[in-house]
């Protein structure tokens, strides 16, 4: 290249760059789980594959989710299966224990566990209490996760509960997560 | 040997001038600041998917390099093997040479980021399942999906840079050079699946899966079209045979092909092809050869020295065999002329594509110089030729013969002890405003672009081709 194109090239590559990372910062912001609670998009009623194409940033930058303050919001249940319209995006809230709480397992259901599922953050393994043909209870054995994404798994276990299976939606920002979670859980299920 | 030649009639016309240079700089400009767009799409990508936000401790640091050298490294392996793919808008612009000299030093910033990108993802995992990298290694290599291919194509890659360099180029044959850069293919082609399946910058982004699909495809459309079914298609539609094979001097031998279809091969004096020999034993290992005449539509010619085992060879080849060639390669042409006045130098059997470039120019009488530079006259390839044609068109002819001058001249000894400098613009007085277009072996040819830019030559009039590949 002749220095005049180079100079020209470098300043608008410093400049590209300077933009994509403060792209980048606000884009966090508002959808790493460390920041906040996460959004869950549950517009799929489908089968677990077919929430892997989802995109997350733009998803989070539209409902900006506070910690704490307004109402609980109850998640709306959907049915596994084609039955549900789409459900509205609801946004959990990440005060006191509302989808945190794992029933202890049932003294007259069964539980099995899940297989181990290793993935880019770390290794996960559920397992799973089932009675009367529905799921009561899903423990977490290994929750490997980094950069905050832990904080998914409460709303994970939620979901899978309501959803009686893994036919649920994705969580933004832990795709990766997500999808281990849901092998593990779909290998517990397996074993019933 | 007095045999008369015919020789072609230049074309009559050609454009010269500054603006021509300025036009191909500016073309080389935007090619350039295409591929380093493209290794900026992919970092701005990185960085606005939260790239660097994303690091928090030690583990998240080391996953963002992973991604980060992944990213890049994949970028620029793609442009690596687009460099090699004869893709006729890179080599117009910048001449196969160069592009394989780019090439070359491509390989291995590539490997570093690869190897970067591997170890990075390895540690880092490990740390955060809390176990050691090679237990991890084995882990990922059972349990991920793709995951086995990327990490066989890791080991290849390194394999294939480890081979193609100095050191063990030359300990190697080039067949065994060869079958291992085949196999590099493959490693590029084992590390894809793993990319999409759980490359965190890929899976699940639409944006960057439409960037890489289509960057892939880019590239695999270059690579297969130009270097192997263009080619090929165009060999079999010439359908080639050597006509005649004639001695030219005692370890040199002209080769004529001719077939049907001779006179589309098109091309310019100057330039020159991959020569296969469509034998049971040669037919894998094509050569470049300079076209010793120029384009015209009876026959193609080569005129080759004995050099190794299959330029030896070639010197016995029997009238009938059938020849593929790929090509036309180069920009050693009059493409890159942009003055009146023109200085060809040549050296043994860097004559060829002088001789043919002398036919073909465009000139006033008088505005050609060749100087010929060969250990003996009466042993020389091409001199007769070489002989007449400066005759006919009053070019002015030095054939420098006999041994050096000394050490570290490119001339032959003269019984003065003048630098070649001075007795380079003695006999061509006007090389500061000419193009000088220089052909031989590697170091004598850099001695002789070096003494014409110490005599004033720009650098931009010096033309130079090495055979690379």
């Amino acid at each position: 290249m002749r220095n005049g194109t180079k100079a020209f090239v470098s300043i608008v590559s410093m400049g590209v760059v300077a933009a994509g990372y403060q792209v980048g910062l606000a884009a966090e912001m508002s959808n790493g789980f460390s920041a906040s609670a996460p959004v869950i998009d549950q517009t799929s009623g489908a089968t677990s594959g077919s929430t892997l194409g989802s995109t997350p940033v733009e998803t989070a930058t539209t409902s900006p989710a506070p910690a704490a303050t307004s109402a609980a919001t109850p998640v709306s249940p959907s049915t596994p299966g084609k039955t549900s319209a789409p459900a509205p995006v609801s946004t959990p809230q990440t005060t006191s224990s509302a989808p945190a709480s794992n029933p202890a397992p049932n003294a007259s259901g069964t539980t099995h566990d899940g297989s181990a599922v290793r993935y880019q953050y770390g290794i996960v393994q559920v397992s799973v209490t089932k009675s009367g043909g529905k799921i009561t209870a899903v423990n977490m054995l290994q929750e490997g996760a980094t950069s905050g994404r832990q904080a998914a798994f409460p709303y994970m276990i939620d979901l899978a509960i309501q959803a009686n299976g893994t036919s649920f939606g994705n969580l933004s920002g832990a795709t990766f997560t997500v999808d281990a979670f849901k092998q593990s859980l779909e290998s517990a299920l397996a074993k019933f | 040997m007095t045999t008369q030649v015919t020789f072609s009639k230049p074309a009559g016309r050609v454009r010269l001038g500054y603006k021509k240079y300025l036009k191909l700089k500016r073309a080389q400009d935007v090619i350039e600041a295409l591929a380093w767009a493209s290794v900026l799409a992919v970092t701005v990508m990185f960085l606005v998917d939260g790239g660097l936000k994303s690091v928090t401790d030690f583990p998240s640091a080391l996953n963002a390099l992973s991604r980060l050298t992944a990213l890049v490294g994949t970028d620029l392996l793609l442009i690596h093997m687009l460099l090699i793919a004869r893709v006729p808008w890179i080599d117009k612009f910048y001449g196969h040479d160069r592009a394989t000299q780019a090439h070359k030093k491509l390989g291995k910033p590539v490997l570093y980021l690869v190897v970067a990108h591997f170890s990075a993802s390895v540690i880092s995992f490990s740390i955060t399942a809390g176990v050691n990298p090679i237990e991890e290694l084995v882990s990922l290599f059972i349990n991920v999906p793709d995951m086995w291919s990327a990490i066989i194509g890791a080991f290849l890659m390194i394999a294939v840079v480890g081979t193609s360099l100095t050191f063990a180029r030359r300990r190697m044959s080039y067949e065994a050079w060869y079958i291992v850069h085949i196999a590099s293919y493959i490693a590029v082609l084992a590390a894809v699946p793993h990319q999409f399946s759980s490359g965190s910058d890929i899976h699940g982004k639409p944006v960057q899966t439409v960037f890489w699909v289509s960057l892939y495809f880019f590239v695999l459309f270059n690579l297969v079209w130009y270097r192997v079914l263009a080619p090929m298609i165009r060999g079999w539609k010439l359908g080639l045979r050597v006509a005649a094979v004639s001695p030219e001097s005692s370890d040199s031998v002209s080769i004529y092909l001719e077939g049907k279809n001779v006179a589309k091969l098109g091309g310019h004096a100057g330039q020159f092809y991959m020569l296969r020999v469509m034998t049971a034993t040669a037919w894998w290992r094509p050569h470049p050869f300079s076209i010793s005449a120029a384009p015209n539509d009876r026959f193609v010619r080569f005129t080759i020295g004995k050099r190794g085992d299959d330029t030896a060879a070639l010197q016995q080849i029997k009238p009938g065999t059938k020849v593929l060639l790929e090509g036309p390669y180069g920009v050693f042409t009059e493409d890159r002329r942009i003055k009146e006045k023109v200085v060809l130098v040549a050296s043994g059997i860097g004559i060829p594509p002088i001789r043919a470039l002398a036919e073909s120019l465009t000139a006033k009488p008088g505005d050609v110089t060749v100087i010929y530079r060969v250990r003996n006259k009466d042993d020389a390839a091409l001199l007769d030729e070489v002989r007449q044609l400066c005759a006919q068109r009053s070019y002015k002819l030095e054939v420098m013969d006999g041994p050096r001058a000394n050490n570290s001249s490119w001339m032959n000894a003269d019984g003065t002890n003048r630098p070649d400098r001075d007795r380079l613009t003695e006999i061509a007085p006007a090389i500061v405003d000419s193009d000088v277009y220089i052909c031989g072996p590697t170091g004598w040819t850099h001695a002789v672009e070096k003494c014409a830019l110490r005599a004033g030559v720009p650098a931009h009039q010096v033309h130079a081709e090495e055979f690379a590949w």
